[in-house]
């Protein structure tokens, strides 16, 4: 009985972490993902879309290696900023990790003293790499981020 | 015997004074005559060659055609920097790519939103011009950061571009804000000597937003009034372009409207997007 017990833990535990293997795996989609983050309820600032020249140039990502992207930000009222960018290799998605963790050290060190009150948005800042793509989100509220990356 | 002795004849010699004064006399009838001869050919220099009376007259030369002088190139007046720069023709956005624009967090919105194509920015929000004259680090280079003037002096530009203010409100004067600001001028000269420097009034607020949006009260209007003058009258004694941007996106009341107002302080796309529309017919170039 033990030893089917454990058997069955045992494969319950390699499905899940399959599953969750999987899904990281699963780039994000920038166009369809930014939709869905944008009408969750996360964001209280009317975010504009920031043009991907600009936005690379507001990252440090080389433009070139991106395959795609949605970049949105505040005009200048709050902290809140939505990016996702897709790359044709690893190694690209790795340095706009980089770049996107940045972005939000310098945001923080910013506002420290400009708008502290935005501070607090910029320590709850969800950095990811899925795939070949990454994700930037700077919230309000993160419980619909989290439900987002949970899928 | 006698002998004969032959004698020369004699003959009688002038005097010696006299040949003195016959050598005297030919050395001066010469001098005059070469006198003469050079003072008729500075004469014909400049009166004109005399006709020659002659049988068979010498072939005229032909004149040299007198070499067209190149025009002169009208130097352009120098650009009445006591008044704010004129509205102008449109200039396409190419005109922005030797451009560098140094600000706070509204250029950082005029970078994002304003749709402009080319330029570099030197922007930080909160940035003032105490913490650029200071040197404060802000301007990300690799793994670390470097001052807004440690970074322009890394390229040469052809026009640069400052807007700030809005953060120095409430903290010092209009006359000490406009000196360090001129330190800022100083130091932008040095750094690009042949860059056409532009510095933009401070675009008002829209008041009742920035109350709704806890702003400090401090940022008003009539404090960007007092720091505008102070930035005009600079712009006459540094002999740089002033740019009266606030004229493009305030209303009649003087304040920034509503609409194109994010949070008092800040502005909505559309506002950056009336900046930049300034900005190409406000570029101080004369037709």
């Amino acid at each position: 009985m033990k030893k089917i017990l454990s058997g069955l833990l045992a494969a319950v535990l390699c499905l899940s972490l399959a599953a969750c293997g999987g899904k990281e795996e699963t780039p994000f989609d920038p166009a369809a993902d930014a939709k869905t983050l944008l009408d969750s309820g996360a964001f209280t600032d009317g975010l504009e879309e920031i043009d991907r020249d600009i936005a690379c140039t507001l990252y440090g990502i080389d433009e070139t290696t991106v395959s795609d992207c949605a970049v949105y930000g505040s005009t200048g009222a709050t902290a809140e900023e939505l990016a996702i960018f897709t790359f044709s290799n690893h190694d690209d998605a790795g340095t706009a990790l980089t770049a996107l963790q940045n972005r939000v050290a310098d945001r923080k060190e910013a506002l420290a003293s400009y708008q502290p009150d935005e501070v607090t948005k910029l320590e709850g800042a969800v950095t990811q790499a899925r795939g070949n793509s990454v994700l930037l989100v700077i919230a309000a509220d993160y419980t619909p981020v989290e439900t987002f990356l949970k899928g | 015997m006698s002998q004969r002795v032959e004698q020369k004849p004699t003959r009688s010699r002038p005097p010696r004074w006299l040949l003195v004064v016959l050598a005297a006399c030919v050395a001066l009838l010469l001098l005059f005559v070469l006198t003469r001869g050079g003072g008729d050919a500075g004469q014909a220099a400049e009166s004109g060659p005399e006709p020659t009376v002659s049988a068979l007259p010498a072939p005229t030369p032909t004149p040299e055609p007198t070499p067209t002088p190149a025009p002169t190139p009208t130097p352009a007046p120098e650009p009445d920097y006591t008044q704010p720069v004129p509205l102008g023709e449109k200039v396409e956005m190419d005109w922005f790519a030797d451009a560098v624009f140094i600000g706070d967090s509204r250029t950082d919105g005029f970078k994002l939103y304003s749709g402009i194509s080319g330029g570099d920015f030197l922007d930080y929000t909160g940035i003032t011009t105490f913490d650029i004259t200071k040197g404060k680090k802000v301007i990300r280079d690799g793994n670390g950061k470097i001052s807004v003037l440690d970074a322009l002096g890394r390229k040469q530009y052809g026009k640069v571009y400052i807007s700030l203010g809005v953060n120095e409100l409430g903290y010092f004067s209009a006359e000490r804000f406009a000196s360090t600001y001129g330190q800022i001028i100083d130091a932008v000269r040095e750094l690009q000597p042949d860059a056409a420097v532009y510095i933009q009034s401070i675009i008002p607020v829209n008041t009742a937003k920035c109350k709704a949006n806890g702003i400090p009260y401090y940022v008003t209007n009539e404090g960007i009034t007092a720091y505008n003058a102070a930035l005009a009258q600079l712009a006459a004694e540094k002999k740089v372009y002033f740019l009266n941007v606030s004229e493009a996106l305030v209303d009649e009341t003087g304040e920034v409207p509503r609409e194109d107002s994010a949070d008092g302080v800040h502005f909505q796309k559309s506002g950056y997007i009336k900046w930049l529309d300034y900005l190409t017919t406000h570029t101080g170039v004369q037709n």
